[in-house]
């Protein structure tokens, strides 16, 4: 099913009208009136989303990554691979646009008080951890077994540091956190959630539009090596 | 068009009879300015990553293709 | 779905055997005991870094810096008693204690074993440590709690992650694997070692044990579910 769908068109040309409706129409429309964040809240299509889709793309290596250990079939360990790479390039991108948000409305790159952007930062780190376990073995089996195994963790502790963390420790800059104003408010504003709901499915369509890609040529690297 | 809108009420402030009012227009204006400069950068990335993406699912397919021979 | 992975390899909780859980248990500790040259090793480090410590802050700290110190110690103490918990097994008998023990078995007396070693280790450093700086923890009983569930949470991962490295012979790559993910469970035990200095924070402290105590019981099942994907490969 996997590789029907990374051979197929339409949902890359919707990936691309998405975006491009993102982009466009998200500088038409008129943004709610509010203090310090002014017109940068249209960094709320390019910045959220792109932390869903690597959510989208980490939950798509847990899942290749449990169906490589049920079966044992190496072309499981390779898409759990590339996801893993796509996602954390999604990650990176995330934290970029984040930074450049941070510096408009909290004036600093890199905040401390902020708990989200260092548990943000840890869970790039847990996923750096990953690509070395990768590069650490010679036997290619050992390789894709352990490497799935810690990708489970890997998963469990992105989910903690990204959605437990900033909610027990209360303090975070963030919208809707200690005091700030919250998403509510904006999401009740119908003309951003016209652009908000697209542009994440858009997001998550690049994402998954890469790593479709970098499978491919993976799996074209191991027909030349003789692999398969 | 928008320009030009921009530059005569930039010429207007300069000639100094404009009330308070105006240049709050003017401020607008160059705020909407920067916005539309951010959203073609933002068009111009956007189109060649979705540009490179296409070309490289092309070379991907003859790759493919000629494997499979 | 862990059930799943579980029955896939074989293994099912009716068939262990808590007396052979008990006795290897037993084992470990006895190995450990007649050969003091780890702990004895683990004991001058432990001492080594907090006077180091006490010397460096030139004996007086505040409590929030006194408990990252401490946690820290106890995280690279860690890293130094765990990493080592299937080298033995490994180097010298691996395929018989395969073929005598199953590996759920296996798994749990090591997770049992080193959450005890951990916690011994955690009340040295901390009487130290008190010893030291003249600390005062005002709530005990939530400290302890703390350490112990701590104990628990470091053993689960460590304990896991060493197989890697004692199949790999790679030694950095436990504190590499390690570091990332012990990070959420280390910064809710932080928080958790912070609240049970000041006592106005009750309905925080609950949250705060009950997430640390959900974070030990998912990483406790994961190990206990993948391990055999390890051991028996």
């Amino acid at each position: 099913m996997f590789e029907k769908l990374s051979k197929q068109v339409w949902w890359k040309i919707a990936t691309a009208v998405l975006l491009f409706y993102t982009c466009i129409y998200g500088f038409i429309v008129k943004a709610p009136d509010l203090p310090i964040l002014e017109e940068s809240i249209r960094n709320l299509f390019f910045h959220v989303p792109m932390w869903f889709a690597m959510m989208f793309l980490m939950f798509l290596n847990l899942i290749f990554s449990i169906m490589y250990l049920a079966n044992g079939t190496s072309r499981y360990d390779v898409y759990a691979s590339n996801t893993a790479v796509a996602g954390f390039l999604m990650g990176c991108l995330g934290i970029v646009t984040g930074m450049i948000w941070a510096k408009v409305t909290w004036g600093a790159w890199w905040v401390f008080a902020e708990v989200k952007l260092n548990a943000a930062a840890a869970a790039i780190l847990v996923y750096c951890a990953y690509f070395v376990l990768r590069s650490s073995f010679d036997d290619p089996e050992l390789k894709s077994k352990f490497s799935a195994v810690y990708s489970i963790f890997a998963f469990v502790m992105f989910m903690v540091l990204i959605n437990v963390i900033p909610r027990i420790a209360g303090s975070s800059l963030h919208p809707g956190n200690g005091g700030n104003p919250g998403f509510n408010s904006y999401d009740l504003d119908d003309n951003l959630r016209k652009v908000f709901y697209p542009a994440i499915l858009g997001w998550i369509g690049i994402g998954f539009w890469i790593s479709t890609q970098l499978i491919r040529i993976s799996f074209i690297q191991r027909k030349l090596e003789d692999i398969d | 068009m928008k320009k030009f809108i921009v530059l005569y009420t930039m010429l207007l402030t300069m000639l100094g009879n404009l009330s308070a009012q105006e240049n709050n227009v003017t401020e607008m204006l160059t705020r909407e300015n920067k916005l539309t400069s951010v959203n073609v950068v933002l068009l111009l990335i956007l189109s060649g990553i979705l540009i490179y993406l296409v070309i490289q699912d092309k070379k991907i397919k003859k790759l493919e293709d000629r494997i499979n021979d | 779905m862990l059930y799943f992975l579980l029955q896939h390899k074989g293994c099912s909780f009716a068939l262990m055997n808590l007396n052979r859980v008990y006795h290897l248990i037993c084992k470990e500790a006895a190995l450990e005991w007649r050969n003091k040259s780890l702990l004895a090793s683990m004991l001058i480090y432990v001492l080594g870094a907090s006077f180091i410590v006490y010397y460096a802050f030139q004996g007086h700290i505040e409590f929030q810096v006194w408990s990252a110190i401490y946690w820290i110690i106890i995280l690279f103490s860690a890293i130094n008693i765990l990493g080592k918990s299937f080298d033995k097994e490994v180097k010298f008998q691996y395929y018989y204690i395969r073929s005598v023990v199953p590996p759920l078995e296996m798994i749990i007396s090591k997770l049992v074993y080193n959450a005890i070693l951990v916690f011994i280790f955690e009340v040295i450093i901390f009487l130290e440590m008190t010893l030291f700086f003249g600390i005062e923890v005002e709530n005990l009983p939530v400290f302890f709690l703390t350490l112990f569930l701590g104990g628990m949470g470091f053993s689960n991962l460590f304990t896991l992650f060493s197989t890697i490295t004692a199949r790999t012979g790679n030694v950095v790559l436990l504190s590499v694997l390690g570091f990332p993910v012990i990070l959420p469970l280390l910064l809710l035990i932080l928080r958790l070692t912070g609240l049970s200095d000041v006592e106005v924070l009750v309905d925080d402290r609950g949250l705060n044990i009950g997430a640390v105590a959900v974070l030990d019981m998912i990483t406790l099942v994961l190990s206990v579910v993948l391990f055999p994907y390890l051991w028996n490969e």
